[in-house]
C-alpha cells in the first residue's frame, strides 16, 4: 500500500521540520554573537577605586576611561540616573578619556548608543575610605 | 644657702590660693553652662524628651585600631641628649580609640609609646553641638633615667649622673572642648603629679584648624601651654642632695611653652595612610639657667604610615 501525497503536502511537512531543526542553529548563531560582542565589549576604569582618608568625605583622583566595542558606532558616556551627556564619540569602536572625579559615593559610568540610548556598556569607580563614619569628634595633636 | 624643694608654708598659702582661684572659675563656667545648657533645654525639648547629644543617653560602642609605623626626630631640652642610633626614631605604637557610654580612650597624639604618655581615659561630662566638656587621666610630662639618657642618648656623664630619675607626670584634667567649622579648640585644667613633692597645675590649650585639599588632610595647630613651678622644679632642678660642681644647686621657675604645628594625611589604601608633621616648641628662656638645659625652641618632625584595622 503506498500514499501519494502530492507536493503541496511534501511542502507543508518539509517546512515546519526546517523551522524546527534551523531554530537552534540561530539561537546558537546569536548567541555566539552576543559572545562575540561581550567579548570585544570593554569599558574599564583605571584606578577603579578612589580612597578618601574619612567615611563621607569626598574623593577626588584623575581617571583613566577605556571603552571598545565590536562595531563602529555614534556613542556617548553618561553618569548612572543623569541624562547629561560626559562626552560623545562619533562612528568610534575604541577610545580613552581621563575624568576628573570627585565624589563621596561609589559612581557608575555607562556607555550608551547615541541611536537608541541603549546601554552598551558599565564600569564603576568605587569610593572606598581610611576612618569609618563616627561620632567622636577627633582632636589632632601631634607632640 | 639651702633652697629646699619641699613646700613651705608660704608657698602653701600661694598654692591655696591659686586652686581658690582656680575652682572659683571653674564652678563661674560650670554655672553658665549649666544655665546655657537648661535655656537650651527649655528651647529645643520642651517635651522634655533627653537631649540626644547628651553623653549619658550615648550609648554606641565606637573602636579603631591603629597601627603606628613612623620615624621620628625628636630634639629635647636637655643638654648634649640627642637620638644617637636609628632605633631612635623608629616608634611604632599601637593606637587605640574606644568609646561607649560616654566613656573614652584615645591615644590621639602620637606619643603612644610610653605609659600614658599618648592615651588620654575620660568620660563626656557634657556633650553639644559646638562643645563638650570632658573629665580626663592622660600623661602630660615624660621623666628621663639619667643613666639611659648617658647611655644611650649622648649625655654628658659628669653633668647627668647622680641625678635621681624623673617620673612621667600624670594628670587628672577637666577637659573644654569647642568645635567650629574645621577647627577645633581645647583647653585642659589638669592636677597633675609627678612624685609626692611634684604636683601641680598645667593648663593645656590648642587650636587645631584642618584644611582639606583634595584627598589630603592639613592640619595647622597652635598652643600655649602652662606648668607649675613643681613641675618644672621637678625635671629640670638641681636637689641640695645633687649638686656637684659641674652642678650647682638651682630651683626652676614656672613654665610656658608654645607650639606650632603642621600635621598632614593622604589615604594610601583603604586600610594605610601617610602622615607627616612638624611641631615647634618654644618654651620660656628661664628655663635655659638649668644646668641641665641648653635649648628652649625645639623641632621635631615625624614622617610615616597608619595601618588601620
Amino acid at each position: 500500500m503506498s500514499f501519494n501525497l502530492g507536493k503541496g503536502f511534501t511542502i507543508l511537512l518539509l517546512v515546519p521540520l526546517c523551522v524546527f531543526t534551523s531554530q537552534p542553529t540561530i539561537a546558537k548563531a546569536v548567541a555566539h554573537q552576543k559572545s562575540i560582542e561581550a567579548k570585544s565589549t570593554s569599558f574599564t576604569a583605571q584606578p577603579e577605586q578612589c580612597v578618601t582618608l574619612r567615611q563621607g568625605r569626598k574623593c577626588f583622583a584623575s581617571i583613566q576611561l577605556q571603552w571598545k566595542i565590536p562595531l563602529k558606532q555614534n556613542v556617548c558616556l553618561f553618569q548612572e540616573g543623569q541624562q547629561k551627556k560626559i562626552k560623545c564619540w562619533k562612528n568610534h569602536e575604541h577610545a580613552n578619556m581621563v575624568i576628573e572625579f570627585e565624589s563621596n559615593e561609589s559612581i557608575n559610568y555607562e556607555l550608551r548608543s547615541l541611536s537608541d540610548n541603549k546601554i552598551i556598556a558599565q564600569t564603576q569607580i568605587k569610593v572606598s575610605w581610611v576612618h569609618k563614619r563616627t561620632t567622636r569628634k577627633r582632636r589632632w595633636r601631634l607632640f | 644657702m639651702f633652697i629646699i624643694s619641699k613646700i613651705t608654708s608660704g608657698q602653701f598659702s600661694k598654692q591655696l590660693l591659686k586652686w581658690r582661684m582656680i575652682i572659683t572659675i571653674l564652678l563661674l563656667c560650670f554655672t553658665f553652662i549649666s544655665q546655657a545648657n537648661e535655656q537650651t533645654l527649655e528651647e529645643n525639648y520642651v517635651d522634655n524628651t533627653v537631649d540626644p547629644n547628651s553623653p549619658v543617653v550615648k550609648n554606641d560602642f565606637e573602636w579603631q585600631v591603629i597601627m603606628d609605623l613612623s620615624v621620628a626626630y625628636e630634639q629635647v631640652p636637655l643638654k648634649g641628649v640627642h637620638q644617637t642610633n636609628i632605633l631612635q626614631y623608629f616608634r611604632p605604637a599601637m593606637l587605640i580609640d574606644i568609646s561607649y557610654k560616654g566613656f573614652f580612650l584615645q591615644t590621639n597624639q602620637r606619643r603612644s609609646v610610653a605609659v600614658l604618655g599618648g592615651a588620654e581615659f575620660g568620660y563626656q561630662l557634657l556633650v553639644k553641638d559646638n562643645w563638650q566638656i570632658d573629665v580626663i587621666a592622660k600623661g602630660y610630662m615624660f621623666g628621663y633615667d639619667p643613666n639611659v639618657l648617658i647611655d644611650d642618648s649622648g649625655a654628658d656623664k659628669d653633668l647627668f649622673s647622680g641625678l635621681k630619675e624623673r617620673e612621667n607626670t600624670g594628670g587628672v584634667a577637666l577637659r573644654y572642648s569647642r568645635y567650629f567649622d574645621n577647627a577645633i579648640f581645647s583647653i585642659d585644667f589638669a592636677h597633675a603629679h609627678a612624685e609626692e613633692d611634684a604636683t601641680g597645675l598645667i593648663v593645656d590649650s590648642f587650636y587645631s584648624y584642618l584644611l582639606p585639599y583634595r584627598n589630603w588632610d592639613i592640619y595647622f595647630g597652635g598652643g600655649i601651654t602652662y606648668y607649675d613651678q613643681d613641675l618644672i622644679d621637678y625635671y629640670i632642678g638641681i636637689n641640695p642632695d645633687e649638686v656637684t660642681a659641674n652642678r650647682p644647686l638651682y630651683t626652676a621657675d614656672s613654665g610656658f611653652r608654645a607650639q606650632l604645628e603642621v600635621y598632614a594625611q593622604y589615604p594610601l589604601s583603604a586600610s594605610w595612610s601617610f602622615n607627616a608633621g612638624i611641631t615647634q616648641s618654644f618654651y620660656n628662656n628661664k628655663i635655659k639657667r638649668s644646668p641641665l638645659v641648653n635649648k628652649n625652641k625645639l623641632i621635631q618632625v615625624m614622617l610615616g604610615a597608619h595601618y588601620v584595622f
